[in-house]
């Protein structure tokens, strides 16, 4: 009933929506909601920290733009060359830092990593195009459309979306979900019932990665540039913020995180930096008070409402 | 192979050492004692520097009584940051300091950023003599910044090892129910050991400024250069921690003269990360794990 809802309402939003920038912030929520989604399953699912997570990001997005810009191939295929490549260095990073390292030292790695990368980008401006980034990126299209006004570009986003919540969702309820929930709850546990737990926690910090390289490379076909500040740390805190304040561990949170936090910020009447205060103090408000996030809030207010509409219904 | 030159960015590094080491120190004892990574460290570096150039700049304060009250004021925001950001959740789970310092850290940079933009400024110094040596010019302001930084860490030292609540900190870091069992306060223990961190990162932030700038962004590089330090040198081990400091000012000057200056810290990171993986208890630690 309520996915029926759900699915109704997403359909519908671009035209509940009364101007386009709104409707540009929509489709950018997509984006972000996939990025987040893929932040959460470290956070999440892992239970580790990745301070480094917006270097996925940022992988994808300059594979894609610049397979587009110096290449003749199709986009759709540079995504699937995006995805890879961040899925690759993705691997990389989880089988040298995962072998020797949890908690707050693969956080304090992650975040060294992301540094080193990030000046890379910056400086490197023969190949990244330097501070002022690429641009000219190809526009994603099928036969008989080109994605490039607010709304096609938010049912292309809304179908990425829905397929990375699908795969999320087989995934959790998997063999492969179950045991890097074990590995999560207890890893001495785990590995007596003979789950490997290094090889899981690799894969799965390798499903993070490959889910931000999407949400990346989506973000380059879909804003047409891309600047090396996808690599620097208020990326990285943007999906925090997300994660946690929508709700870790569960698979709403972060897409309504992903919501809160691009419409709170650029509807939000303040300068950018004042904004920004305002979603640090409700983050630092949230981890003090509500760890859990504002997702299960809104869902049993959801319910209440909905168990009172039924009643309603029932007595007329 | 210019020796004069050589010498001159060995000094320099020095001088940017003397800032790291106290960061280090900071992000080591409240590793010791509280076991989190404050994330937040890189902006109270920041503010120590912001808050004495404002003294300076619009409450005419000369230099040494700015840099004092800056210093002191900062330390005492870090009861604020104990008792509000990092108690409430440190027994909770171990990632939630961990963002609740990054909260802070966001508040302080955004906020700071929007009072004092994201020009550089300098703090000035009152003094221009200089020592020269065969070329090799040692300035007052070098000078000081050397001296200031290694008395404080040479202090702290001293009263870790010799007066009582130093004892009774180093006693919560071995053993916390131990500690409580002979009547030593935790509580004020987590109190004081955020009171010094702060403050040695503020006296940090005034030393950097003195010797590069003052401005929004110092925080951020100072942060990780902080945990390459303390990492690299191995976790509570204060006189490693210093001397990796010193070795790391050097050699990101060095790189800056000699090698890549775009990846000067580029390069520090990469060391951290190159320890970590292969040593990462750290190189003075001779116990595994």
């Amino acid at each position: 009933m309520s996915i029926v809802a759900l699915a109704f309402l997403a359909v519908v939003a671009p035209f509940g929506l009364w101007n386009d920038y709104l409707r540009d912030l929509l489709a950018l929520s997509m984006i972000f909601a996939i990025l987040a989604l893929s932040l959460n399953v470290v956070v999440g699912y892992m239970g580790e920290m990745c301070f480094g997570h917006q270097m996925f990001f940022g992988i994808g997005a300059y594979t894609s733009a610049l397979l587009s810009i110096h290449t003749g191939i199709s986009p759709w295929l540079g995504i699937l060359i995006a995805v890879a490549g961040a899925a690759g260095f993705g691997f990389l990073v989880g089988l040298v830092a995962l072998r020797a390292m949890r908690g707050v030292y693969l956080a304090i790695v992650t975040f060294g990593l992301g540094a080193i990368l990030w000046q890379i980008v910056f400086n490197e401006h023969r190949l990244t195009g330097g501070a002022r980034g690429i641009s000219g990126i190809s526009r994603l299209s099928l036969p008989g459309v080109v994605f490039n006004d607010e709304v096609s570009l938010y049912y292309l986003g809304l179908v990425f979306l829905v397929a990375t919540l699908y795969f999320f969702v087989r995934w959790e309820r998997s063999r492969f979900g179950r045991a890097i929930v074990a590995v999560r709850e207890n890893e001495e546990l785990a590995r007596s019932v003979g789950i490997n737990s290094y090889i899981y926690l690799v894969l799965t910090f390798t499903i993070a990665a490959a889910f931000a390289g999407l949400a990346g490379s989506l973000y380059a076909h879909f804003l047409t540039v891309v600047n090396p500040y996808l690599f620097a740390p208020p990326y990285l805190l943007a999906m925090i913020i997300m994660v946690i304040v929508g709700g870790k561990g569960t698979l709403g949170g972060p897409i309504l995180g992903a919501f809160i936090y691009t419409f709170g910020l650029n509807l939000l009447p303040f300068s950018k930096e004042i904004d920004i205060v305002v979603f640090g103090v409700v983050l630092l408000a949230l981890i003090l008070l509500a760890p859990q996030g504002a997702y299960p809030y809104l869902r049993t207010l959801a319910t209440r409402l909905v168990t009172r509409a039924s009643r309603r219904n029932q007595l007329v | 192979m210019n020796w004069t030159m050589f010498v001159q960015t060995l000094w320099y590094g020095v001088a940017d050492g003397a800032s790291y080491m106290l960061v280090a120190s900071g992000l080591l004892i409240t590793f010791g004692i509280l076991r989190i990574f404050n994330m937040g460290y890189g902006e109270i570096f920041m503010l120590g520097a912001m808050l004495t150039f404002t003294l300076i700049r619009f409450a005419s304060f000369p230099l040494l009584a700015a840099a004092a009250l800056a210093v002191v004021a900062v330390a005492l925001f870090g009861i604020l940051v104990n008792r509000v950001i990092v108690q409430p959740v440190i027994h909770v789970h171990e990632m939630l300091p961990l963002l609740s310092t990054l909260a802070l850290s966001l508040i302080l940079l955004n906020g700071g950023s929007a009072i004092w933009t994201y020009n550089a400024f300098s703090l000035g110094f009152p003094f221009s003599w200089m020592i020269r040596l065969g070329g090799v010019t040692f300035s007052a302001i070098t000078i000081t910044v050397v001296v200031v930084g290694l008395g404080t860490v040479i202090g702290l030292w001293l009263w870790l090892s010799k007066a009582r609540f130093g004892k009774a900190m180093r006693a919560t870091v071995q053993n916390i129910t131990g500690a409580r069992l002979v009547g030593i306060d935790t509580k004020r223990v987590y109190d004081v050991t955020m009171v010094i961190a702060c403050g040695l990162a503020a006296l940090g932030g005034v030393l950097s400024a003195l010797f590069r700038s003052a401005e929004i962004s110092m925080g951020q590089g100072v942060l990780v250069i902080g945990f390459a330090v303390v990492i690299a040198a191995g976790m509570g081990n204060l006189l490693g921690a210093v001397l990796i400091a010193l070795i790391f000012g050097v050699t990101e000057n060095l790189v800056a003269v000699y090698g890549a200056p775009l990846y000067s810290r580029a390069v520090l990171y990469a060391i951290m990360l190159i320890i970590l993986v292969l040593r990462p208890q750290g190189l003075f630690t001779g116990k595994g794990g």
